[in-house]
This record gives structure tokens, sequence and C-alpha cells, in this order.
């Protein structure tokens, strides 16, 4: 049996967002994914809290992550990391301002981790890291969009079918209730959509 | 343009040059008339826009409706871009069309490049700007998760007051993710219950 090891995974996950233009950029991947470091989390630990914490880029090995937002004293699930993602709170990353989001795992995780300041060294990833960065914005732009497709459906079904789309596993990743905060519907809503789901099949 | 990166939190004196250079190179106001679909901006670029004046409407192809839908709305003093052709290099997916007369300008991608050379604080202004973007999404989607219609409306009202008091009913439907009937009801709801 073939066995992948973590960061041969990891270097996957990478070379599947960045464009690799020079061939030296994949030998400074290869080296970056070595650099991340595995650490396994219980459900309800935190990746990222909100504040100052540590400015890390994580990539999901197994499990799964939500980033939650705090707001007029309630808290909303905006985002979800799963096997394969990569997570990071964008206020620290990108802006190096303190984080308005958290980040728990929702499930038991591996998640791989590797801090800034050591994606942006200059002497082992000098051009990687920063476009790496570049393309970790953009992804996040483009995320927020998607998402925003998804809340912009005004029917349960609807909403969930989009959710769907953009991640096709969604329902084996995450808790329904997790899955209800995240699609901004009752539970009762939910069940309704997903029975809906059942009778189409 | 210049008030706009002045408001940014960014932004101090040290910026004043790298935003002359900016200003310097920007193009001519271009104005549209209220209805029409702003062609220059559904053209393959990379350029950064700002809205002098006026509202546009930034509307998509919904995949899961027959119509097209209103993604968001650009009130005036923004910038905004083509974002598949800044960061995929893809044709625009989104299309403009103008919610009332407007007045807006280009600023070149070229010229952009250009001034980063010389000006390394730009790309700060834009990673400033950029947050300021996802800031206003983030809070959007904590909106649009609500569950009720009526606290979608008043989270417009409250947050949004430029955009609220400038929306027609259907275009504020759209803009909160309910159906026009649901919208409708949940207005009925409140007046009810204040009398």
């Amino acid at each position: 049996m073939v066995t992948i090891n973590k960061s041969e995974y990891i270097l996957k996950g990478l070379l599947s967002l960045y464009p690799i233009s020079q061939d030296f950029e994949r030998e400074e991947l290869y080296t970056l994914s070595n650099e991340f470091e595995i650490q396994n989390f219980c459900r309800g630990e935190h990746l990222w809290s909100q504040g100052l914490d540590r400015d890390n880029l994580y990539f999901v090995i197994s499990g799964s992550c939500g980033e939650y937002l705090l707001h007029d004293k309630n808290e909303s699930l905006i985002r979800l990391y799963q096997d394969g993602k990569f997570a990071f709170s964008e206020d620290l990353l990108i802006y190096g301002v303190p984080s308005e989001t958290r980040c728990v795992a929702l499930t038991e995780s591996a998640v791989a981790s590797i801090s800034k300041k050591i994606l942006l060294d200059d002497t082992f990833h000098k051009s990687v890291g920063a476009k790496l960065l570049s393309i970790l914005l953009n992804f996040s732009m483009t995320e927020y969009r998607n998402t925003t497709y998804e809340m912009l459906q005004s029917s349960g079904k609807t909403r969930l079918r989009a959710a769907i789309s953009q991640s096709p596993n969604l329902l084996n990743i995450i808790p329904r209730k997790e899955l209800a905060d995240y699609l901004g519907l009752s539970r009762a809503s939910l069940f309704r959509a997903l029975s809906s789901f059942d009778h189409e099949e | 343009m210049r008030a706009y990166f002045e408001a940014l939190p960014v932004y101090t004196p040290a910026f004043k040059s790298t935003v002359d250079s900016v200003v310097s190179v920007l193009g001519e106001n271009v104005k549209k008339r209220k209805g029409q679909i702003v062609e220059e901006l559904t053209l393959h670029n990379k350029d950064f826009w700002f809205l002098k004046s006026g509202f546009l409407k930034e509307m998509y192809k919904n995949p899961f409706e027959k119509e097209d839908a209103l993604f968001s709305i650009i009130p005036p003093l923004s910038i905004f871009v083509n974002e598949d052709t800044l960061f995929n290099d893809l044709h625009p997916q989104h299309y403009y069309t103008t919610y009332s007369d407007v007045e807006f300008i280009r600023f070149k991608y070229e010229d952009f490049e250009r001034i980063n050379e010389s000006h390394p604080l730009l790309q700060l202004l834009y990673l400033s700007g950029t947050a300021e973007i996802q800031k206003n999404r983030r809070a959007r989607l904590i909106m649009l998760r609500m569950r009720s219609t009526i606290d979608r409306i008043n989270w417009v009202k409250n947050q949004r007051p430029d955009l609220f008091y400038y929306m027609d009913r259907v275009t504020l439907a759209q803009y909160i993710g309910v159906s026009r009937a649901g919208l409708y009801r949940a207005l009925e709801k409140a007046d009810l219950d204040q009398k």
C-alpha cells in the first residue's frame, strides 16, 4: 500500500493554490512544506483566538474547524475549514492587526501550522512566502464572495444547495447544529431542507 | 480619491507622496446616466475604479435562479475592482449597472505596478483598502445569517444608513437575501407591532 507522508499532503495543498511559474518555486514549496508543525486538536480547542495571537498559517490535514466572529455579544460561524484546506486569520496573517475572529476544531482534527516569520524567511523561501501571502489574500476575498452567494439565496433549500455546491462533502464534515448556524437557518428549517433533498433523491 | 486614502486606518503623512503619485495619473471622469450597464467595467481589466458620485449595482448570474441577482451596492467614494480578473485573470463574472447617475474614474493597473516600484507604501494602502472591503463583507455575512427579516432590515438601517435610505424595496430585499413577499410581510408586521 502506498502511504503519503503528511508533508507531501501539505505540499499537495500548497501546489493546489500556488501557480508555479519557475522551477525553483517547487523546490522552495517543498522546503516550506517541511517547516509545518503538526498538532492534534480536540473538539472545541482553539487554533487561534480573538485579539493578538499567533500569526500562523494552518493546513487542515484531517477533521474540520470553524471560524467565529464576535458581534454585539453574539457569535456567528463565518467560515468552515475541512481537510485539505488552509485556514488563517487574515487580520493576523495578512493585515497584522488583532484578530476579530477565533477558530476552533469542530471535530477532532490534525492541523499543520507555520508561523508568518518562517513563511517570510528570506533565506529559505525568499520568493514563495510573499507570493503565497498575496495568493491567500485573493483566496480569502474570493471565499467571502462565494459565501455571500450562498447566503443571498432566500430559501433554506437553495441556500443549502449553494453551500453544498461549494463544499460537496459539507454534510459529512460538520455537526448539524453548526451547519444550521453557518447557513443562518433554524435547526427545524435545516432538517426540512435536508429532508426535501432526500425526497428529490 | 485623496480623501478616500486619507480616511484609511493605515494612513499617515508618510503616505502623502504615494497618494500624490496616484492622484496625478488618474484617468478622466466618466459619467453615466441612471439605468445603464457600464461597459467599461465589464471588459477584461485589472484596473482600480473609484466611484466619485452615485450608486452602482454589482450584479451576478445566480446559478440557482433564472434572473441575474444583486451581489452588492457600491456607494459613492468607494474603490472597487473586477476581482475575477485581478485575482484569477479570468473574464469578469460580475457586471455593473447604474442605480443613479454616476461619475467614476480609473486607476490603471499598469500605473499601480509602476508607482508601487518607486513607492512601496502603495502596497500598504492596497492592503488597508482590501481589509476594509473584507470587514464590510464579513459584517454583511453576519446580517445575511440573521434568521429574522426585520433584524436584517434593522441592521442595514443602523449599519449602512448610506444604503438604506437610498434603496428601493426590491433592491433592499435582494441586498438582505429575502424574497419581496418576505420583506413586505416583515415590514407590515413591524408596523402592526408599533401600533
